[in-house]
């Protein structure tokens, strides 16, 4: 595998301080293939390392939005304004670096469920193109597949290590603590200190209230003031995200955006409001979800008989 | 004698020269400062009208005051050099001491071309039109204060020169 866009391009859209800690980060840079950088959040580097994609974080990093800023205006070439449909919709291609697509994501201003403008940023993901030569039979059995050609299916290897994670609704009424035990659960997949490899999370924050603080060291891209449908579509498209974590669904209307968003096979954690889950599949989006197969696991939440810890209770599989 | 009339001789011109040269420099000032202004209009319209890039709207551009300071010259060149750096904001540090502007004049500047091209459309064309206003308005006081303060300049400059004169004398 080649990366396809030269290292030194690359480097000089870093100013000097993170090029220094991003150097010493990997050995080769032909193996890099994602850069995230966070300002709030910990920034991280993935590349490809005997057949599997290794995430690292960089907690060292500790970037603020003045360096992410200064990260954008140079991969824009000193002109942001004339990316701005691209950080509206959440990604674009620099001319600087052709084939690299940057994800941009932070606090977004909507009006009338339209995106006006991106007020603050927090996320930069920079995808590096690569060129890989697969083995023959593979590509003939590719070209044949898309001639309508019938063949046997292309076996495909899942990556060591991978613990896949599921769609999961927790839910319970207010008050239990399903946002507290979000964030717990963000830390828990997302943070240096967690066990194997932290998670890449696209987190949509729509309130601003999942991850405002105590997050530096978690590898999560925050999607603040983003409708949930537009913020899954550019975390999909521009972020790769390993999982999706909302808070607090419940109108019809944010059950179609994340029907029209979940085609992509992201998992999506989310939480809602309900006290049984016979209640909670009355209400007709989480019908419609539910016969969709959004979800593959229903958790219901509530405190222990002291009020001191939660218990879990998974009320439903598909 | 004949010393002390070459020294009052060299006293005239000197202080001719200084009172001259104070008036040079505040008129390059309001030259300068118009310059300035003709290019922040130049990028509020090539940015908020064309949606062009810094870089093409400085390659654009064309102003002999500007060129004259090395201004423009120097953040093109920066700009070829190096697409990714701070032109505007490196050529202004680099020629500030070729400028004959105030401080405040430069602070403005400064502050302008080192943010320049890290905000969305509005938002620049916003910046452009405020600093350009900022900038009318201290060229326009500059431009009417100017032949007051000429006129000042040069009688100072006599009358020290003839006091000096006076006094060898």
């Amino acid at each position: 595998m080649k990366v396809m866009v030269k290292t030194m391009d690359v480097m000089r859209c870093f100013p000097q301080r993170l090029r220094t800690v991003l150097t010493d980060a990997v050995q080769s840079w032909n193996a890099v293939t994602e850069v995230r950088l966070r300002a709030g959040s910990c920034s991280a580097i993935a590349y490809r390392m005997d057949g599997r994609t290794v995430n690292k974080p960089l907690p060292a990093l500790g970037l603020d939005e003045d360096e992410l800023r200064e990260v954008l205006s140079r991969l824009c070439a000193g002109s942001v304004h004339v990316y701005d449909e691209g950080l509206l919709r959440g990604y674009f291609s620099p001319q600087l670096l052709p084939g690299v697509r940057v994800g941009a994501a932070g606090r977004l201003l909507c009006s009338g469920g339209k995106p006006e403008r991106l007020q603050r940023l927090t996320s930069l993901c920079i995808r590096l193109p690569h060129t890989v030569t697969p083995d023959r039979s593979v590509t003939e059995q590719l070209v044949a597949l898309v001639q309508g050609a019938v063949v046997d299916a292309i076996a495909i290897q899942p990556e060591p290590n991978a613990a896949p994670l599921v769609s999961t609704l927790f839910y319970s009424p207010p008050g239990v603590g399903k946002t507290t035990l979000l964030r717990c659960l963000i830390r828990a997949l997302c943070s240096a200190e967690a066990a194997g490899t932290p998670v890449n999370a696209a987190v949509l924050d729509t309130g601003e209230e999942l991850c405002a603080e105590g997050f530096s060291d978690c590898t999560v891209d925050r999607f603040s003031g983003y409708p949930r449908g537009l913020g899954m579509e550019i975390a999909t498209r521009a972020f790769a995200p390993q999982v999706l974590i909302c808070d607090e669904i419940g109108s019809d209307a944010e059950a179609e955006e994340i029907l029209r968003a979940q085609a992509c096979g992201v998992p999506l954690i989310a939480t809602a409001h309900a006290d049984t889950l016979q209640t909670l599949l009355r209400r007709p989006c989480f019908a419609r979800l539910h016969d969709h197969g959004v979800f593959s696991r229903y958790v219901r939440l509530h405190r222990t008989a002291n009020g001191q810890g939660f218990a879990f209770v998974c009320e439903g599989s598909t | 004698m004949t010393g002390k009339l070459l020294g009052v001789l060299l006293i005239g011109a000197v202080s001719l020269y200084t009172g001259g040269a104070f008036v040079s420099l505040w008129q390059r000032r309001v030259e300068q400062l118009a310059a300035f202004c003709r290019l922040l209009g130049a990028l509020e319209d090539g940015i908020g009208v064309m949606g062009l890039s810094i870089g093409e709207i400085l390659g654009q551009f064309s102003d002999d005051t500007l060129e004259k300071t090395g201004f423009l010259p120097l953040v093109r060149r920066i700009l070829d050099d190096n697409p990714t750096g701070d032109a505007p904001g490196d050529a202004f540090a680099v020629c500030r001491t070729r400028l004959a502007l105030e401080d405040e004049d430069c602070a403005l500047l400064r502050q302008f071309f080192v943010r320049i091209g890290t905000e969305d459309r509005v938002r620049e064309q916003e910046r452009c039109a405020y600093v350009r206003a900022r900038l009318h308005t201290l060229c326009t006081e500059a431009e009417s204060a100017l032949p007051a303060r000429c006129r000042i300049a040069r009688t100072l400059a006599g009358a020290f020169g003839c006091a000096a004169a006076l006094m060898l004398l």
